[in-house]
């Protein structure tokens, strides 16, 4: 099978130490130059909150791309049946796609794979063009992606098995690569990144305002981070569910035992609850998760919601905090509008202080204020003192001053609203995509659980109807009748069970060493072996143990 | 085993015949209406070529015409050896197995008149919006 090349340079020891010397991390590279920042002789690029959050951004991506590397090379083999006659709208599809190879009868995780690309690039070029253009990506493709996506992705949500189900997280981390790509393009804009060092304007230009070394607010460095963090453990999530063994395999002489000393009439009744709970609970959330909007829509939406969080970001940083604490006159102003306002809103013996409409900062524009902006048409005095007013060394405001310094405090306080709305609405999508990622390993890690309870309850049934029953005359040991039934299974999970000298032991799947700086995350994530060979389980210790 | 099975033991040659990356086409979208038009009629054009609107309806009615002089009928006998080949469909019409014979215009269903492609691969150190920029023809 023709799966790309897996290659890393790194070799980790079986056990990971919890964090890595800061040597071993991938150097960040910024989108926009291509070159790595340490290198490019700016130290504040690589220092600051921006540098920093590309960092952490080049270390997750690498992470995703490994998680994606892991799901495929655990895939080999597995896919869903295609009978064209069934589903001809499928097989039309694939003709549009493979119109030089007949219609597969097989649909392969690795096609599927193949068909994310391709789903997801569409999505980027989409973005790229944007809507006003004369360009637009092949419908006819589009549709045909799509329709052998959801054929491919109904078949393995009804198969109930996590093996299959395990793929389904590609689709989510090659939306997330979209998304991260994304944020690091936009953080790559930072005057500290982009152009780090290099003047901004012409010397001497009283027409322009410097933005030389501007990063990320810590407010949004913050938001960001806080979000990273979220990725970062849903990642070592997918890697316990792909890389690790099962809670039921880790436990399975216990599990074991009980279904030995279990009435077999139990059995029978459990095998069929479990599959129940499957097909009636988990496959149908799962489906809805798959078939949901944070699969493909979000990952839009988030990107176009990180460039305007960005430029939000360097607005409020270049002209709205600036003008804030601005001494000059008009800044002064400002700050006495701003001084009424915070008396407006005081109350004083049971009665607001609130402008009227003879004094208020919008005086003159209307006599119906509906603006937000605090003024009382029914008042009949002013209860802000006419001092307020006043700017030392300037006098008292005019009516045209009182309008300007009002409305640029009302502009100030309606765009610091925006600004944190839009930051808001940020994070609550991208919490909202890791939040469905995290309810789909959930469902994924108890479809694991079940798969194996029902094997381990079958092979029992199997194992008592032809053998003498555990305890019986002539019959073998617990021990061994569990080395027997283990020894011969391999778990739908990729785990495989050895019993050596009396003890038994659950082998993780092999998959790919993952690189430095891939650890890091997972460990950070809140993994803690990243390499886990194999995991002991003891040998049966209750029931009828010689 | 049944539509949409799961399957794992597919054979490795398959599943490599088709693990290729799929290059996203990017078209212009006027030249996109006039290829549907070329599409719906393609899509008829196996049934116009024997339907009422088609040659089996000047057949029957050439013959029935036909049948009123010897003259007639020598001459049509003729033609009509001629007339069930209709050339200028044959030319056109193309088999596949899903669709089955349809106008050859099926065939360009992925690559009409593209104006770039894009390689996922193209992407992973790339943005949308910088390939895209490399890309577009210039105005």
């Amino acid at each position: 099978m023709a799966f790309e090349s897996i290659q890393f340079k790194y070799t980790p020891p079986p056990t990971v130490a919890a964090a890595l010397p800061t040597a071993q991390a991938a150097q960040p590279v910024s989108l926009a130059t291509g070159a790595s920042l340490t290198n490019s002789g700016s130290a504040a690029a690589s220092a600051s909150a921006a540098g920093k959050l590309i960092a952490r951004l080049a270390d997750l991506l690498d992470t995703n791309q490994y998680l994606q590397q892991i799901i495929l090379a655990t895939s080999t083999g597995l896919g869903v049946e295609f009978d064209p006659s069934v589903d001809p709208e499928t097989a039309r599809a694939l003709q549009t796609i493979y119109s030089n190879l007949p219609v597969p009868t097989s649909l392969t995780i690795s096609m599927y794979n193949r068909m994310l690309d391709a789903k997801m690039t569409a999505l980027q070029i989409e973005s790229g063009l944007g809507t006003g253009t004369a360009y637009e990506t092949n419908p006819f493709q589009n549709s045909a992606v799509t329709q052998i996506n959801q054929a491919i992705e109904s078949g393995l949500v009804s198969s109930g098995q996590s093996q299959f189900q395990t793929a389904l997280l590609l689709g989510p981390l090659k939306g997330d690569a979209v998304l991260l790509n994304n944020m690091t393009a936009q953080l790559s804009q930072y005057p500290v990144i982009a152009a780090p060092g290099t003047p901004s304007i012409a010397v001497n230009n009283p027409n322009q305002i410097s933005i030389l070394g501007q990063d990320v607010s810590p407010a949004l460095a913050s938001t960001l981070n806080s979000s990273l963090d979220s990725f970062q453990s849903s990642y070592a999530s997918v890697y316990q569910l792909t890389a690790g063994v099962g809670v039921v395999a880790q436990d399975v002489n216990n599990v074991l035992n009980q279904f030995f000393l279990e009435p077999p009439t139990n059995l029978v009744r459990m095998i069929p609850m479990l599959q129940a709970l499957q097909g009636f609970s988990q496959a149908p959330r799962l489906d809805s998760i798959v078939n949901g909007m944070t699969g493909t829509v979000f990952v839009q939406l988030i990107s176009e919601a990180a460039g305007m969080v960005t430029m939000a970001d360097r607005f409020m940083q270049t002209a709205v905090q600036p003008l804030k604490g601005s001494t000059s006159n008009i800044g002064q102003m400002v700050s006495q509008i701003q001084a009424a306002s915070a008396m407006a809103n005081v109350v004083v013996n049971g009665a607001k202080q609130n402008f009227v409409n003879t004094t208020g900062g919008l005086k003159g524009c209307s006599l119906a204020y509906n603006s937000g902006l605090p003024t009382a048409p029914i008042s009949s005095s002013a209860l802000v003192p006419a001092s307020t007013f006043q700017v030392p060394g300037v006098g008292a405001m005019t009516p045209g001053l009182m309008t300007l310094a009002t409305h640029l405090d009302w502009a100030n306080t309606t765009v610091s609203n925006r600004v944190s709305v839009i930051q808001e609405s940020f994070q609550k999508l991208l919490n909202r995509r890791t939040g469905d990622m995290n309810a789909q390993m959930d469902i994924i890690a108890s479809t694991q659980a079940l798969n194996t309870l029902t094997q381990l309850a079958k092979a029992v049934m199997t194992y008592n109807s032809s053998q003498p029953a555990v305890g019986a005359t002539n019959s073998v040991t617990q021990t061994a009748a569990v080395s027997q039934i283990l020894s011969g299974m391999s778990s739908t999970t990729g785990t495989s069970f050895v019993v050596t000298n009396g003890q038994m032991q659950a082998v993780s799947p092999t998959v790919p060493a993952p690189p430095s700086n891939v650890q890091k995350v997972l460990t950070n994530g809140g993994v803690n072996l990243i390499v886990a060979s194999s995991s002991t389980v003891q040998a049966p210790t209750i029931g009828a143990v010689s | 085993m049944a539509n949409g099975d799961p399957q794992d033991n597919i054979a490795a040659s398959v599943a490599a015949s088709y693990d290729m990356p799929i290059a996203v086409s990017v078209i212009e979208k006027l030249s996109k209406f006039p290829f549907l038009q070329q599409l719906g009629y393609n899509g008829q054009l196996n049934w116009l070529q024997g339907g009422f609107l088609g040659l089996q309806d000047f057949f029957d009615e050439m013959t029935t015409y036909s049948s009123a002089a010897d003259i007639l009928q020598i001459a049509w006998q003729l033609i009509q050896k001629r007339v069930p080949l209709n050339l200028d469909v044959q030319k056109n019409l193309y088999t596949t197995d899903s669709m089955g014979t349809v106008g050859n215009a099926f065939q360009q269903l992925v690559g009409f008149q593209q104006t770039f492609a894009v390689n996922p691969d193209d992407l992973s150190d790339s943005t949308g919006s910088a390939v895209v920029a490399s890309n577009l023809p210039s105005s």
